[in-house]
C-alpha cells in the first residue's frame, strides 16, 4: 500500500499523467502498478503431448488407494510392493521413475517384487566379488524398475550414489562445454549432477566422510565477483565439498574432487548406476562438435571417462560393498559393442564404428562387467499384478463383468506376450475396445 | 472299353480306395481320423470304419500295387484322351454297370455324432450369451475420428483419449463417454421443408440415437480444435472432460437447437 502511494510521485507517472510518451529503454518488461504481475492462465499442462501430459498433471492423487506392503531389502517377498517415503523421496531426484511407467495410474510407484529378479540380483550384489552388473532384457520387461529397486536398496544401506538416469541428455549437445587443455568438460551439466548428488544423499552421511585433503576452489558471488574457497582435510567433510557451485571454469576441479572422495572414502559403500546405457555404447561420438566440426567422442569429456573409468575399473570404490549397476534401454539402438563386450561374440576388425566401438568393448572386457538378464513374468507373477490392478480399479467393467479372474489371467498372459508387464499395463489400461 | 474297365476293376484294393479318397472328398472316418470340433474341449475319436479295404491299405503299398496303380493310371489316362471323360462308366467298381460318384459321395458321407459330454458342454454352453466383438458406440465414433481409413491411429487417438478421461475422473471410461454423448446429444433437429409458398416451413424432427451421438461428437470434436495441445489425443481428452463436468460449449449449441425446436413446436405433424 505504502509502496504504491510513493510510487505514483515518480517522474515517470506525472509524464504520463501529462500526455508525454516516455521513450522505451531496453527490453526490460514494463512494470506494472503492482510489483506482483498477473498470472498467466495456462489449464494445467494440458498444452503438452499425450505422455508429457499424462505424466505431469498429478493425476496420481486421484488414483484408488490401495494397501501394498513396502519394499525392504531385508524380507524380500514375492509381491507387489510400494516403497518408503525415504525410498521415494530419493528415487524421486535421481528421476528413477520413467514416464513411460504409467505411474500415474496409482497413488504411488509400485513395483512388482520378483524371486527371479530383485532376490537374484540382491544377492548378487551381496556376494558377488566383482558387482559390476549390466541389466539386459527386453523392452518393457522391467529393467528400469529393477534399477530403482537397486537405488532403493542403496538409500535403504545409506550408501552413496551416483545415478546418471538419462545419458542422452549430457550426450545430444544441448549443454554448454568447454575444452580446458586435457579434456572437455559440461559445467551447467555437471552442476546439476553434483547438486543432485548432494540432496540425495543423506546429510548425516555426507557429514562423516573426512576430506583426503586440501582443496581451492573459486566461486562466483552475488554481485559477480569471484571468491576463492579453501577447504581443508582437518575441518571440512564431503558435505561441505558438495554444498556450493564452482564457478564454472572450475567445476571440472570441482567435480573431479568429489569423484576423488568418494572413490577413496572406505566408511560407506558407493552405488554407481547408470540407465540407459545402451545408448552410450551404440553412439560413442557425442552430438558436441570440437574446432574442426568433428564430433567429440565420450572419452574425451570428463564425466564420460568417468563413467568408462568405473565401468573398467580404473577408478575403483574402496568399500568392498560398492557395485556398479547398468541397465540397457529398449528405445536405444543395439550394436554389437555389448555383446562384444560381454564376450559372447568375438572381436571383429572388419566392422565400422557405428556398428561396433572397440573402446568400450574392450572396457567393458577389462571390468569384468556380467550380464544380469530380466526375463519375463510367470503367470503367477502376472495373477499377483493383476489382482493388484483390479484392486486399484484400472480394469473396465465389461472385463470384469464379462470374465472370470482365471480367464482374465490366461487372457491377459496371452496378450502381453508371455508376461511382458509394460505390454500388460498397457493392454489393461490403453485398450477401451 | 471292357478292357479298361477291367483294368480299373483288377486295381488293388489299395489303389481303388486311394482313389476313392480322391475323388469322393469324403474323407472322414475312412482312416480312423481324429475329430475336433471347433473350439470344444472335449474331443471324440471316431471309430475306424470297418471297410475291408481300409483295412488292407495301411498306408503303405508294395512295389506291385505301386505298378498295378501306375498302370491303371496309364489306361485311364489313354481312355479319357481318345474320348471324352464318362466318369459314371470309367471309375465304377466292380459288378456295377454305371453310377452316379457323387450321389454315392453323399449317401456314403457319415453324419457328425457328438458324444454325451460334447452335448452337456453344448446344453451349458446354450445360455452363455456370445460377447459383442466391438461396442457399437465407441466403434462408431472412432470412424468418425478415422481420416483416410487409417483405423489403427484412429484407435490409438480414442485410447489415449479415454485413458486420459479414466485419469481425470477414475471411472471406466467407455461408460463415461457413453453417459457424456447421451448428455451432450439434442433430442431433435428443425429442418426446414419447402411448401411451395413463399414460408417455409421449420419442423423439428426427431432423432434415433445413433442420428443424436452423431451430432454430440461432432460438437466435441469442434470443441477440442480450440484446446492448445498439438496431440489430437490430449485435446479430445481434454474436450471429453470438460463434457464430463458439463463445461462444454457444447451444450449451448445443444440448448439452443432445443429452443428453436421449442419454438416450432406448432410445425409438428401428430398424424
Amino acid at each position: 500500500m505504502f509502496r504504491n502511494q510513493t510510487r505514483q510521485f515518480s517522474a515517470v507517472r506525472i509524464l504520463t499523467a501529462a500526455g508525454k510518451k516516455t521513450p522505451k529503454q531496453g527490453f526490460s518488461r514494463n512494470k506494472t502498478l503492482n510489483s506482483k504481475s498477473a498470472a498467466k492462465k495456462v489449464s494445467g499442462s494440458f498444452h503438452k503431448r499425450w505422455r508429457a501430459v499424462v505424466s505431469t498433471s498429478g493425476f496420481n492423487k486421484t488414483a484408488t488407494a490401495a494397501a501394498l506392503p513396502e519394499f525392504t531389502h531385508k524380507h524380500i517377498k514375492n509381491e507387489v510392493a510400494s516403497y518408503t517415503e525415504t525410498q521415494l523421496k530419493g528415487l524421486y531426484r535421481l528421476g528413477a521413475f520413467k514416464p513411460d511407467q504409467m505411474n500415474e495410474l496409482f497413488q504411488r510407484p509400485i513395483s512388482l517384487v520378483r524371486d527371479e529378479s530383485t532376490k537374484k540380483l540382491f544377492q548378487q550384489i551381496d556376494s558377488a566379488k566383482n558387482k559390476k552388473f549390466i541389466i539386459t532384457g527386453e523392452p518393457g520387461v522391467g529393467k528400469s524398475t529393477l534399477l530403482a529397486q537397486a537405488l532403493a536398496l542403496g538409500i535403504d544401506k545409506k550408501a552413496l550414489i551416483i545415478h546418471l538416469s538419462h545419458p542422452d541428455r549430457f550426450l545430444n549437445g544441448t549443454n554448454d562445454y568447454y575444452y580446458d587443455g586435457k579434456q572437455y568438460v559440461q559445467p551447467m551439466y555437471l552442476r546439476d549432477l553434483l547438486k543432485k548428488t548432494f540432496h540425495l544423499n543423506n546429510a548425516e552421511t555426507l557429514k562423516s566422510i573426512p576430506l583426503s585433503k586440501e582443496y581451492k576452489f573459486k566461486t562466483n558471488n552475488a554481485d559477480g565477483g569471484v571468491k576463492s574457497i579453501t577447504l581443508s582435510s582437518k575441518e571440512n567433510t564431503l558435505m561441505d565439498l558438495l554444498n556450493f557451485t564452482a564457478a564454472p571454469r572450475s567445476r571440472a576441479a570441482h567435480f573431479g574432487a568429489v569423484i576423488h572422495e568418494i572413490s577413496t572414502q572406505s566408511l560407506f559403500p558407493v552405488f554407481f548406476t547408470v540407465d540407459n546405457f545402451s545408448r552410450i555404447l551404440t553412439t560413442p561420438f557425442t552430438a558436441y562438435k570440437n574446432v574442426e566440426n568433428k564430433n567429440i567422442h565420450l572419452l574425451e569429456f570428463q564425466l564420460g571417462k568417468f563413467i568408462m573409468d568405473v565401468v573398467s575399473g580404473a577408478v575403483k570404490f574402496r568399500h568392498s560393498g560398492s557395485c556398479v549397476l547398468l541397465a540397457t534401454s529398449g528405445i536405444d539402438r543395439t550394436n554389437r559393442t555389448l555383446p562384444i563386450g560381454l564376450g559372447k561374440l568375438p572381436h571383429d576388425h572388419y566392422l565400422t564404428r557405428y556398428h561396433y566401438e572397440p573402446i568400450f568393448a574392450e572396457l567393458m572386457q577389462k571390468g569384468g562387467v556380467q550380464e544380469f538378464k530380466v526375463e519375463k513374468m510367470s503367470k503367477e507373477d502376472l495373477k499377483k499384478l493383476l489382482d493388484f490392478y483390479i484392486k486399484s480399479n484400472i480394469l473396465l467393467n465389461k472385463e470384469l463383468n464379462e470374465k472370470t479372474f482365471d480367464q482374465l489371467v490366461d487372457e491377459k498372459y496371452f496378450i502381453s506376450g508371455n508376461g511382458n508387464p509394460r505390454e500388460l499395463l498397457k493392454c489393461i489400461a490403453l485398450n477401451p475396445y | 472299353m471292357f478292357g479298361l474297365r477291367r483294368s480299373v476293376k483288377t486295381i488293388s484294393p489299395a489303389v481303388s480306395c486311394a482313389l476313392r479318397v480322391g475323388v469322393v472328398r469324403n474323407a472322414v472316418g475312412s482312416g480312423g481320423m481324429m475329430l475336433l470340433r471347433m473350439q470344444s474341449t472335449t474331443s471324440n475319436e471316431v471309430p475306424a470304419n470297418k471297410d475291408s479295404k481300409s483295412e488292407q491299405y495301411n498306408g503303405h503299398m508294395t512295389e506291385k500295387q505301386v505298378d498295378e496303380w501306375l498302370q491303371a493310371i496309364d489306361s485311364l489316362e489313354a481312355e479319357f484322351s481318345s474320348q471324352s471323360i464318362l466318369s459314371d462308366v470309367s471309375l465304377t467298381p466292380d459288378g456295377k454297370g454305371r453310377m452316379n460318384l457323387l450321389e454315392e459321395a453323399m449317401k456314403s458321407k457319415k453324419t457328425f455324432e457328438p458324444t454325451k459330454e460334447q452335448i452337456e458342454e453344448w446344453e451349458a454352453l446354450k445360455k452363455v450369451p456370445i460377447p459383442r466383438k466391438a461396442d457399437d458406440v465407441l466403434e462408431h465414433v472412432t470412424n468418425m475420428i478415422m481420416r483416410h481409413g487409417k483405423k489403427e491411429k484412429a484407435r490409438k487417438i480414442m485410447s489415449r483419449a479415454l485413458y486420459l478421461l479414466f485419469c481425470a475422473t477414475r471411472k471406466d471410461p467407455v461408460e463415461v463417454l457413453k453417459q457424456a454423448l447421451d448428455d451432450l446429444a439434442p433430442l431433435m433437429v428443425v429442418k426446414t421443408f419447402k411448401t411451395g409458398v413463399a414460408k417455409a416451413a421449420v419442423i423439428p424432427v426427431p432423432l434415433n440415437q445413433k442420428q443424436r451421438y452423431r451430432i454430440a461428437w461432432t460438437w466435441i470434436v469442434e470443441a477440442s480444435k480450440k484446446k492448445s495441445s498439438s496431440d489430437f489425443a490430449v485435446r479430445l481428452g481434454e474436450e471429453l472432460i470438460a463434457v464430463h463436468k458439463g463445461i462444454s460449449s457444447g451444450f449451448d449449441k445443444r440448448d439452443s437447437l432445443h429452443k428453436t425446436a421449442i419454438a416450432h413446436r406448432a410445425y409438428i405433424k401428430l398424424r
